[in-house]
């Protein structure tokens, strides 16, 4: 899980693992790992996720966690219009650290009204043009979240 | 406590200093004279701190080290009156920070290792051969588990284990042990690390980043440690509570007060949207309602200059066209001063300036007031000095006017008195609109200008009230770059003045 700090990347992994999602915001320290047993097709397949703590002027993540990751998740708060930009910086650099693993890009908190969101749908399409896979979530309600670690497990073992 | 420090010390703070259980921060220059602090110097110094004291009167264990300039300072360790402290020195923009890091907590669980150690060593049980065998024994104490790499690349846990790894489910009580590697995954990835470390059998010590494991339905945050003894290779776990990691619930407190502060910006910019949007409506309605508004004013003109006409109708009914006018008079004076006060606050309003002289312009304002003035028998007189010539857009600025003598009408009682002056004075032109009115106290001055229609007032005959004209007076006047003042004595009555600039006459 890769993204600016408070995206919702400790909710997304605590909605996929334990169908838990909480209000209450604790900023991740260093890295927590979580795993689970998905099915895809006739194979399971045990995830192990990372979830890595935010990045901001202050933390940097550390691209050797990259290294060993067969996919990843950028992740974007869609009330946050800089966590883009943090996001697709991080994207580059874990692009060189995993060789070219699949990601998709999870527009999260789409549960917030339309009014707050500072993504707009124009910019989402531009980004779905350059050929981003991109999923729009929402930890708190589910949304989007088992399609989305059922798409990367799919395309992690296609590949 | 950190919302005020320059970004390069909270920087340092977070990245630079070890875990601690408390803090205290002074600026000083570079000889040691101290500007500020943070914290309680109380509880580090035992005594008052005060300003432009010495550092190193406060605190001999850094004297000789000012001045700083020699480069950074790192103490550790170092007992001061109440406290054991870390003691780093960070310079930024010309000062010196001193930051006492308080380190009594760690060095109390050491000293109660150092003690057990000296204990076993003047029993006897301490002898060579043993500690060799089993160096790192206490340091469960400090709630590190040590691991032997053995040869064939598996780890053994040492003895004295701490009681945090034997809770773990893989803890295996038979034999005593779990693999550190496939019981924390996140060791997958330092232990690469660890073994490049391992074969250059270097006497020094790596340390991975934190992570976080919940077991046993508790939260553990754990570092891990690796280093060479006696050619043997060590790993060591060391378990933290979240508070133990200070600094980063320094992170979590920017993270939070960021947070906030972007949620603060965006309320701000939507109700500067809602603002524009606000007068935008304003101006399209105020400006769509003129049209029937003059159409509804026409025909009731018609009536009432008829007299032949009127003559006709019983006297009620009389009475009722009148009302009528009357009411339709003051919706489009109203109208009026809601689309000049919505375009200015938008604005739309492109200044078109003409040269006029003041004399001239005063006239066609007072000409509009004196038939109001006649009804409340209110004596108007004029002072202009002859000859001033200003440059103003002449629309704007007769509305300026307009709107303070009706306002100064308003308020001053039948058969009072009202002055409008002009004069030049130090290259500057000032008009005055001075009435004998009521006046107002200085609360009532100093919300003058607030655009809030709440703050109409009836005039002295009852008068109603927009709570727009003033507001517009002051958008007129500022868009000018002219200014206007106000002085006003309750019971005597009040006194505006607009200033023109030397580069507005001519
Ligand atoms: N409304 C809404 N809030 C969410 C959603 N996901 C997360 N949040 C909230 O956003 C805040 C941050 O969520 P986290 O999951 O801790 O974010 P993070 O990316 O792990 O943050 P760091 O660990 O600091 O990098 C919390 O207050 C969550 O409750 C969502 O889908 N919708
Ligand atoms: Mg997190």
């Amino acid at each position: 899980m890769l993204g600016a700090f408070a995206v919702g990347k400790t909710s997304l992994v605590q909605r996929f693992v334990n169908s838990i999602f909480s209000e209450k915001y604790q900023t991740t320290i260093g890295v927590k790992i979580d795993q689970k047993l998905v099915q895809t097709g006739d194979t399971e397949v045990n995830l192990m996720l990372w979830d890595i703590h935010g990045e901001d002027n202050y933390q940097k993540v550390k691209p050797s966690y990259i290294m060993g990751a067969s996919g990843y998740f950028v992740v974007v708060d869609v009330t946050r219009e800089e966590t883009l930009g943090v996001g697709l910086n991080l994207q580059k650099m874990a692009n060189e650290m995993s060789k070219g693993a699949p990601f998709i890009v999870l527009i999260n908190k789409t549960d917030l009204p339309q009014s707050e969101w500072y993504i707009s749908e124009t910019s989402i399409n531009e980004l779905k043009d350059k050929g981003l896979e991109i999923i729009l979530t929402s930890a708190k309600e589910g949304t989007g979240v088992e399609e989305a670690f059922s798409r990367l497990t799919e395309l992690m073992i296609n590949k | 406590m950190l919302k005020d420090l320059p970004l390069k010390i909270v920087e340092y703070l977070v990245e630079e200093i070890p875990p601690y259980s408390g803090l205290l921060m002074i600026k000083v220059d570079n000889r040691g004279v101290v500007k500020n602090w943070k914290g309680n110097p109380k509880e580090y110094l035992g005594g008052k701190l005060t300003e432009n004291e010495s550092i190193e009167e406060l605190v001999p264990a850094l004297n000789g080290i000012c001045p700083f300039d020699k480069g950074s300072v790192k103490l550790t360790k170092l007992q001061l009156k109440n406290k054991y402290c870390d003691i780093h020195v960070v310079k930024e923009n010309g000062h010196y920070w001193i930051i006492f890091i308080d380190q009594t907590r760690e060095v109390d669980s050491l000293k109660s290792l150092l003690q057990n150690m000296n204990e076993e060593q003047l029993k006897g049980r301490g002898n060579k051969t043993n500690s060799k065998e089993m160096p790192f024994r206490h340091l469960d104490k400090l709630n590190f588990a040590t691991f032997l790499r053995k040869d064939d690349g598996s780890f053994s846990l040492q003895p004295n284990t701490p009681g945090w790894i034997k809770k773990h489910a893989f803890y295996n009580k038979a034999s005593g042990s779990i693999d550190p590697i496939s019981t924390f995954p996140f060791l997958e990835i330092f232990i690469l690390e660890v073994e490049e470390f391992w074969k250059e059998n270097k006497e020094s010590y790596v340390v991975s980043e934190t992570w976080s494991e919940t077991f046993a339905g508790k939260d553990h945050y754990l570092r891990a440690y690796a280093t060479n003894l006696n050619n043997s290779n060590y790993l060591f776990l060391k378990s933290f509570i979240r508070e133990g990691v200070e600094e980063q619930n320094l992170l979590q407190a920017f993270r939070d007060s960021s947070l906030a502060f972007d949620k603060l910006a965006k309320t701000e910019k939507k109700l500067k949207e809602l603002l524009v949007y606000k007068n935008k409506f304003n101006s399209i309605i105020s400006h769509d309602l003129r049209a029937p508004i003059a159409a509804v004013l026409g025909v009731v003109n018609v009536l009432t200059t008829d007299e032949e006409e009127i003559g006709k109708l019983n006297e009620d009914y009389q009475e009722l066209i009148y009302g009528i006018k009357d009411e339709m008079n003051r919706l489009l004076d109203y109208n009026n001063k809601l689309y000049h006060w919505a375009n200015l606050e938008l604005g739309n309003f492109k200044l078109e300036f003409e040269t006029i002289s003041l004399d001239e312009i005063i006239k066609i304002a007072t000409e509009t007031a004196r038939e109001k003035c006649n009804e409340k028998n209110i004596a108007l007189t004029i002072n202009v000095e002859a000859g001033l010539k200003v440059r103003v857009d002449k629309t704007l600025f007769l509305q300026a006017l307009n709107n303070l003598l009706s306002n100064a009408i308003k308020f001053t009682p039948i058969s009072n008195s009202i002055k409008i002056t002009a004069k030049k004075d130090d290259d500057k032109a000032f008009i005055s609109v001075v009435d004998t009115g009521i006046g107002m106290n200085d609360d009532m001055v100093k919300n003058l200008f607030k655009e809030s229609t709440n703050n109409t007032t009836q005039g002295t005959s009852g008068e109603k009230g927009t709570g727009l004209g003033l507001g517009i007076i002051k958008k007129i006047i500022e868009a000018h770059k002219f200014k206007i003042t106000v002085k006003s004595v309750p019971g005597k009555g009040t006194v505006f003045t607009i200033e023109i600039p030397e580069s507005n006459l001519a």
